[in-house]
């Protein structure tokens, strides 16, 4: 096993290399120490922009080998050429007594990998179908017959995530105890991400604060050792919530394409990462129309290309091997069926709230969250703090609608589902709080691409 | 987490009750403090102080994981998924030797099975040790069946019928069966 971990640090490795082409070309950054500065958000830009072209390609009958991984990797890598070399070395900011608070978090960040390492593949959603469609991408591509097997639990859910474990496939062999520590890169990415943006921006004891809740948080260490989609749907919805921050306060438009590739990929990952993505760029749309209707605009044509390129693919070849999608249409539709289960609201709304700011799954981070925003208002960076509610309380009108819409038993699905599909919005408060607690008037900063 | 203990026990309750002694000593200790600070960073101070009071009982819990799952056979973590679902990973030895890999199966459950868990991981668990053959829906149109606890003949019309396990104490007899068309 130990030379099938070279093998995943060697895929994860293509995806960081592909991830850091992406976000050039993109104009986040152009220098070696802009790199340094962003290799969190590269990776994860990496990782969903393989996934999206992974599924594409599965959709058009190719299948990916080893060399067709590295191939697919090479092309976003291109970017690097927008990069200049360094006049000067890297450069850090200053760090403070409380940057100490970096050790303790790398440590429980090592400490989960060691307890990853050890981790089997257990958990019921993983075994019965995401890491068998990996295997299947391994070894057969995108096969219509086997995808479309009776035994196969829900065969209608996107495949970025299998796509990509099947990339670690053609390096490790099928070994599946590797899976968690994938998942732990992902979520690596995202804390380092949150560090990336926040650092710079926000107030060090925020960022600290809720990097080291986002660490210890039991419903991360939970998740992390199921191996299932719920971690990377919510770190590349998350993500995509950040880079939105930066194009909506910073006016950066590296930070609108970067929103769109993660958001894709978010729409990629699960039927829910489509929801949340129709939620953050109508958050966006929102947040600038007052200012400027062609912003808004501008927003709501990001987020449908996100769709478009994350979802849409997958959905007509769903629809065309007539596989019964769970998500479909019908249940916005179906108006009946909600009147006559509106009875369900108060039980959704009140299970999910509980569920998002339960201490013993996130610790504080929601109060954290809504004390630093309350403070954020108060202090005129309006726009800002508009945006980040209705990301959040759209996000969460969509989980509960779902909830609200599902033909299968509520207290079930509520059972087994609420505590993990509230991540995404628990990692998008996460991420958003440093940076709502900048001290600076937010419309007046403008960035400068390191 | 797979080693995680249901309940906290004598040594969870102990962290418990110290990290709930030291984060109010902390924030006894910080209060003057937080009186002067601004509100973000007051709340990110009590959130800090709360989770870092946290820490020895998620470490724990991640060590009780770690004292489990390190003393997992190759066997047991290979089925550790189905063994979760009340379904031992050998319950299919033999089955792949038995169904041509180009063939199609189908799996059948019947409800003497006492797990419910274990009739609805039974499907997935065949594709896997079946990997690549692909599962149809209908018996009949099925080239083999699978069955757990119900005779293939009384699902459908049959040519050969192998007796995979023989049923044991509570665990009913698995059958595959080459289908007659």
């Amino acid at each position: 096993m130990t030379t099938d971990l070279l093998g995943l640090l060697l895929v994860n490795g293509c995806f960081l290399v592909a991830g850091a082409g992406v976000t050039c070309a993109a104009g986040w950054w152009r220098s070696p120490s802009g790199f340094v500065h962003s290799s969190g958000l590269s990776y994860l830009c990496g990782v969903t922009t393989y996934g999206v072209v992974a599924q594409l390609l599965y959709v058009l009958g190719v299948g990916l080998s080893q060399w067709g991984v590295i191939a697919v990797c090479a092309v976003p890598a291109t970017g690097l050429v927008r990069a200049r070399r360094s006049r000067g070395g890297l450069t850090f900011r200053r760090l403070s007594r409380i940057d100490l608070l970096a050790l303790p978090v790398a440590a429980i960040l090592a400490l989960l990998a060691v307890d990853l390492w050890y981790q089997p593949l257990w958990a019921y959603d993983a075994w019965t179908f995401w890491t068998p469609k990996a295997h299947a991408l391994y070894a057969l591509g995108l096969d219509p017959g086997w995808f479309t097997s009776a035994s196969l639990a829900s065969p209608d859910y996107p495949i970025l995530l299998p796509a990509v474990e099947a990339a670690g496939f053609h390096f490790t062999g099928y070994e599946t105890g590797l899976l968690d520590l994938q998942s732990w890169l992902f979520f690596a990415g995202f804390v380092a991400t949150i560090y990336e943006l926040g650092a710079r921006r926000g107030r060090p004891i925020v960022l600290w604060a809720v990097l080291t809740m986002l660490v210890l948080a039991p419903a991360v260490l939970d998740q992390l050792a199921s191996a299932e989609a719920d971690i990377p749907v919510a770190v590349f919805f998350a993500a995509a919530g950040l880079c939105s921050w930066s194009w909506l306060v910073e006016d950066r438009a590296a930070g609108l394409v970067l929103a769109t590739v993660l958001g894709a990929g978010a729409a990629a990952t699960k039927v829910e990462g489509t929801m949340f993505v129709i939620a953050l760029f109508l958050a966006l749309g929102i947040a600038t129309a007052r200012g400027s209707a062609r912003r808004s605009l501008v927003a709501l044509g990001a987020g449908a290309v996100a769709l478009a390129v994350g979802a849409l693919p997958w959905r007509i070849w769903v629809h065309g091997h007539h596989i019964a999608n769970q998500a479909s249409l019908g249940r916005v539709t179906g108006i009946s069926f909600l009147v006559e289960h509106a009875t369900r609201l108060p039980v959704v709304f009140g299970y999910v709230a509980l569920k998002l700011v339960d201490p013993r799954a996130w610790l504080l981070l929601l109060p954290l969250a809504v004390v630093v925003g309350v403070e954020s208002y108060r202090r005129g960076q309006r726009t800002q703090t508009s945006f980040a509610i209705a990301a959040v309380a759209l996000g969460f009108l969509g989980v509960a609608f779902a909830y609200w819409s599902t033909p299968y038993s509520l207290h079930y699905q509520l059972a087994t589902s609420a505590r993990r599909v509230v991540t995404g919005l628990a990692f998008l408060v996460a991420g958003l709080t440093p940076l709502l607690a900048r001290d600076t008037d937010a419309s007046s900063r403008r960035v400068d691409v390191p | 987490m797979l080693g995680v203990p249901a309940s906290p026990g004598a040594v969870g309750w102990l962290l418990i009750a110290f990290g709930v002694v030291a984060i109010g000593v902390a924030l006894a200790r910080a209060r003057r403090a937080l009186y002067r600070t601004d509100l973000s960073s007051a709340a990110a101070v009590i959130s800090l102080i709360v989770a870092i009071g946290s820490a020895p009982y998620i470490v724990w819990r991640i060590a009780e994981d770690l004292r489990y799952t390190t003393k997992l056979g190759a066997y047991d973590a290979t089925f550790a998924g189905p063994v979760q679902a009340y379904l031992p990973g050998y319950l299919l030895d033999g089955a792949s030797r038995l169904i041509p890999a180009s063939s199609t199966y189908a799996t059948v459950v019947s409800s003497k099975v006492p797990w419910a868990p274990a009739r609805t991981g039974f499907g997935p668990l065949a594709m896997d040790i079946l990997f690549p053959r692909r599962a149809v829906a209908e018996p009949r149109t099925a080239d083999f069946i699978v069955t757990w606890g119900i005779a293939p003949n009384r699902v459908t019309s049959t040519r050969r019928t192998w007796v995979l396990r023989k049923a044991s104490g509570t665990v009913p007899a698995i059958y595959v069966a080459r289908v007659d068309h």
